[in-house]
């Protein structure tokens, strides 16, 4: 059990480093990491300075901060598969004996701990160009509301991951999925102005509590930011058990149509 | 002359072909459409979160005219790049053609589809947001339409010319066309913004352009628009030559250095 | 007039190594390298992998520029006179790239025909022919993702067809097919040259050149090793002849004895699965043979036969065994 165990955790830091020397080299995690959530932050900041609601910019900067992490992550899910895919590798990592979850896991955790630059360049844009005063109220709150959001993104992107590999058009559906992912979590403004229809779409989704989680923790949202900690750890659980029985459907339907290797 | 639109006519051909590919029903419907109008929609849900339904109407016009824009500037950037993904850069050297038609046919899918993407955001958009358009002369606008996303365009192609030896063009040309999100008063005016980075709108293509549509609906003459159209053409132009001037340039070095593989 | 003359021809590439300590490193591709070919004549020019015949191709097909020394391409100048040279000359680049994957192959021919300013009423008619030509009419309209390596290959042919050209340089065609796509292309590589053209080839396959082409020359390292028609070429080898032995756990002392043997020019030896498969080029190796074989004593041989030498035989013998390796 503990050698299964330690076997387990192998895998997941040999994926986990990996991912991070591909990262280095990669347009699309300086893109998503560095320059979009600069421009991100000017854009919602400034929009919110403009319509004169300047005690908006906190919230703005860590929804902006939330769309880097997000973006990284889906693209762990998407552009991954897809690579493998591309690169011949997924068959690969398919058959080999280390269930593919647990390989998605190591890169997945890798790119959403990478991801927290992110927050770190919004933050630093909204001191930089807007002189924003952005204080923390809870910080042992927020950096634990942290830590659970990337958990519960990367157990979401478990999910995504697991159907991503019965489609050659991963990286199409992963672009798709980005902006009706951020306007239904909420990132860049409150959820009240959406249709109350949409609000169980909204509910289902990690990054929704997430930034909750961090809004409650920095003082911008009266709830308790513990409460919805709790929460996150159930969605979690809940996304984990969902992408391991979708994991075992979706493997039996690629070996039944070897659709891996037509792409 | 003859020679010049048959290799226009050629270009195009090529170049409808090769987007032609990727609009099949599922394409269109469930990436292509989506991703324009869920992009307009997040951005005008941002501005009415910060200044009601005056802001939102603003930022709808705004984003009507950027998602034809930052649309061409992709394609556009992407025509150039082809021919290093694809290998044949030596053959465009060696033919004996000049290049110049047969690219701006390659050009003239992305452009149409960008002027698609306009109708396509005020039809679907307009009456989704209630928005009252009513003022908008076509017959006015149209010509501004036009105008604006070709030098868009032609910043494009500057873009596609800049990152060719490089493997950050996706990049590139994805920042370019936030930034002109961000300079060119789509989503709000820009003067909420740092000094420094509304002049970078000025030198952009569409700042113009958006701010002549803008007086359009609010009842400006031809005359009075003129003056603005004009500085968009001009901009248009002189990011065209530049355009022209540094992809010589690259064919030239390919030529001396050998290095068209490597590209 | 001659289809291609090269005189001097020489050229240099630079690179640069580290980042921020920057070295500059110039490697020579190409040195001294003079050479006539006749119109009409199918040429091949043979020679490991680096020698330079890809550099040489792509000079002459005026993609790249020479660093010095001069090149003519049907009395025109490559470097100074592309306007009206590059609509005569085709050329084909082996490999899969260089094709427009989303589109047909009759849209990818149509496009380069356009590119080469052939008037539509000239490729309506041409370009069905060039496909019927390679064997690709049935699938013409098929999008080139599709394809086998083969047809890419023969789209790139008939591409390097479309705007008629007097000299058509093909570098590597063949290279990863498999034997019958590669014999298919050989024969229409053959039927372009009896239709008149002059064909510039370039391979590594010795009984490609051996079976297309008029004569050969061999590069090596940037330099000419030999021009001559092939029959000429295997001449050099013509007094030998080749003992192949088949043994086991041959000794290093041994083969420094075979080596040393009087009547022994050269040996070479390769390693199957645990068995030696020594190439003796000896003349008059047949009486030699159980001398040969006293040598090996304790090599368990198992397998002796004697044969004309080859092609590959007097390239062995010119450029030594480690050219047909790399």
């Amino acid at each position: 059990m503990i050698n299964r165990l330690r076997s387990v955790l192998r895998v997941i830091a040999g994926s986990f480093t990996m991912q991070a020397k591909e990262r280095a080299t990669n347009q699309f995690f300086v893109g998503t990491l560095l320059v979009l959530p600069i421009i991100f932050t000017l854009l919602s900041v400034g929009t919110y300075l403009y319509g004169g609601k300047g005690n908006f910019g906190l919230y703005a900067v860590i929804g902006a901060g939330m769309m880097g992490v997000w973006n990284a992550n889906l693209w762990t899910s998407g552009r991954i598969v897809e690579g493998e895919r591309r690169g011949g590798t997924l068959s690969m990592l398919i058959a080999s004996p280390t269930p593919f979850p647990i390989i998605l896991v190591g890169k997945s955790l890798s790119n959403a701990f990478a991801s927290l630059i992110s927050l770190v360049v919004t933050f630093a844009t909204g001191l930089i160009a807007f002189r924003l005063e952005l204080d923390i109220a809870n910080p042992a709150a927020f950096i634990v509301s942290l830590l659970l959001t990337l958990i519960s993104m990367t157990c979401f992107g478990l999910v995504l991951g697991s159907t991503f590999v019965l489609t050659r058009n991963a990286g199409d559906f992963m672009e798709a999925a980005n902006y009706p992912i951020f306007i239904l979590s909420g990132l860049m403004f409150p959820l009240t102005i959406l249709p109350a229809w949409l609000r169980p779409l909204s509910s289902i989704l990690a990054p929704t509590w997430g930034n909750l989680a961090l809004g409650a923790s920095a003082g911008l949202v009266a709830d308790n930011p513990w409460l919805i900690d709790l929460y996150l750890i159930g969605l979690s659980l809940a996304y984990l058990m969902i992408a391991q029985t979708l994991f075992k459907k979706v493997e039996y339907l690629v070996r039944r149509d070897g659709s891996m290797e037509v792409f | 002359m003859s020679q010049w639109i048959q290799l226009f006519r050629s270009g195009a051909r090529t170049g409808w072909s090769n987007i032609a590919v990727e609009l099949t029903p599922a394409t269109v419907l469930g990436s292509r459409i989506p991703r324009t109008i869920l992009q307009a929609v997040f951005f005008i849900l941002i501005s009415y979160a910060a200044g009601g339904s005056e802001l939102a109407k603003f930022a709808l016009i705004g984003n009507t005219m950027h998602a034809a824009v930052f649309h061409s500037v992709i394609e556009m950037s992407v025509v150039i790049e082809l021919e290093k993904w694809l290998g044949t850069m030596p053959y465009l050297i060696a033919s004996p053609a000049n290049w110049f038609p047969a690219m701006m046919g390659r050009s003239l899918a992305g452009y149409v589809e960008g002027l698609v993407r306009i109708l396509l955001v005020l039809l679907i958009l307009v009456p989704f947001f209630g928005a009252d358009l009513t003022a908008l002369d076509l017959l006015h606008a149209a010509p501004i339409f036009f105008v604006t996303v070709a030098s868009a365009s032609a910043l494009g192609w500057l873009s596609g010319a800049i990152s060719l030896p490089t493997r950050w063009g996706m990049l590139i040309c994805n920042t370019i066309g936030y930034v002109m999100m961000l300079t060119g008063g789509v989503n709000f005016p820009v003067t909420a913004l740092p000094p420094v980075i509304q002049w970078i709108g000025h030198i952009l293509p569409m700042t113009n352009g958006l701010l002549a549509i803008r007086a359009v609906i609010d009842g400006a003459s031809y005359a009075d628009t003129s003056g603005l159209i004009l500085n968009e053409i001009i901009i248009g132009l002189v990011y065209g030559a530049l355009a022209w001037r540094v992809f010589t340039h690259r064919l030239n070095v390919a030529r001396q250095t050998g290095n068209i593989e490597q590209f | 007039m001659t289809a291609i003359k090269i005189e001097n021809l020489g050229r240099i590439f630079s690179t640069t190594t580290g980042t921020i300590r920057r070295t500059r490193k110039d490697i020579t591709a190409l040195e001294n390298i003079n050479l006539v070919v006749e119109p009409g004549e199918l040429f091949g020019l043979l020679g490991p992998n680096g020698a330079g015949k890809t550099t040489l191709t792509r000079i002459l097909s005026t993609v790249l520029l020479p660093s010095s020394g001069r090149a003519e391409v049907l009395g025109m100048d490559v470097v100074r006179d592309t306007k009206k040279l590059r609509p005569r000359i085709g050329m084909v680049f082996g490999g899969e790239r260089g094709l427009y994957w989303r589109l047909s192959g009759r849209d990818n021919i149509q496009y380069f025909a356009d590119l080469y300013l052939v008037p539509p009423e000239v490729s309506r008619k041409r370009i069905p022919e060039l496909l019927d030509l390679v064997g690709l009419t049935e699938r013409a309209d098929e999008r080139v993702e599709g394809y086998s390596r083969g047809m890419k290959q023969k789209l790139h042919i008939a591409r390097g067809l479309v705007n008629d050209p007097d000299v058509l340089f093909l570098d590597e065609p063949t290279i990863g097919l498999d034997p019958i796509a590669a014999r298919e292309l050989r024969a229409v590589i053959l039927e372009m040259n009896k239709r008149g053209k002059t064909i510039f080839l370039t391979s590594h396959y010795m009984y490609e050149v051996d079976e297309l082409c008029q004569r050969v020359a061999v590069v090596n390292k940037g330099k000419i090793a030999l021009i001559d028609t092939p029959s000429a070429f295997k001449t050099m080898v013509a007094d030998l002849e080749v003992v192949e032995i088949e043994c086991r756990e041959v000794s290093p002392e041994a083969l420094a004895r075979l080596r040393a043997h009087p009547r022994v020019a050269s040996v070479t030896m390769e390693n199957h699965e645990g068995a030696q498969s020594l190439q003796i080029q000896s003349p008059g190796g047949v009486e030699s043979i159980p001398e040969f074989v006293r040598i090996l004593e304790g090599s368990q041989v198992q397998k002796v036969i004697t044969r004309q030498p080859t092609l590959e035989d007097a390239y062995v013998k010119l450029l030594g065994r480690e050219a047909l390796n790399s």
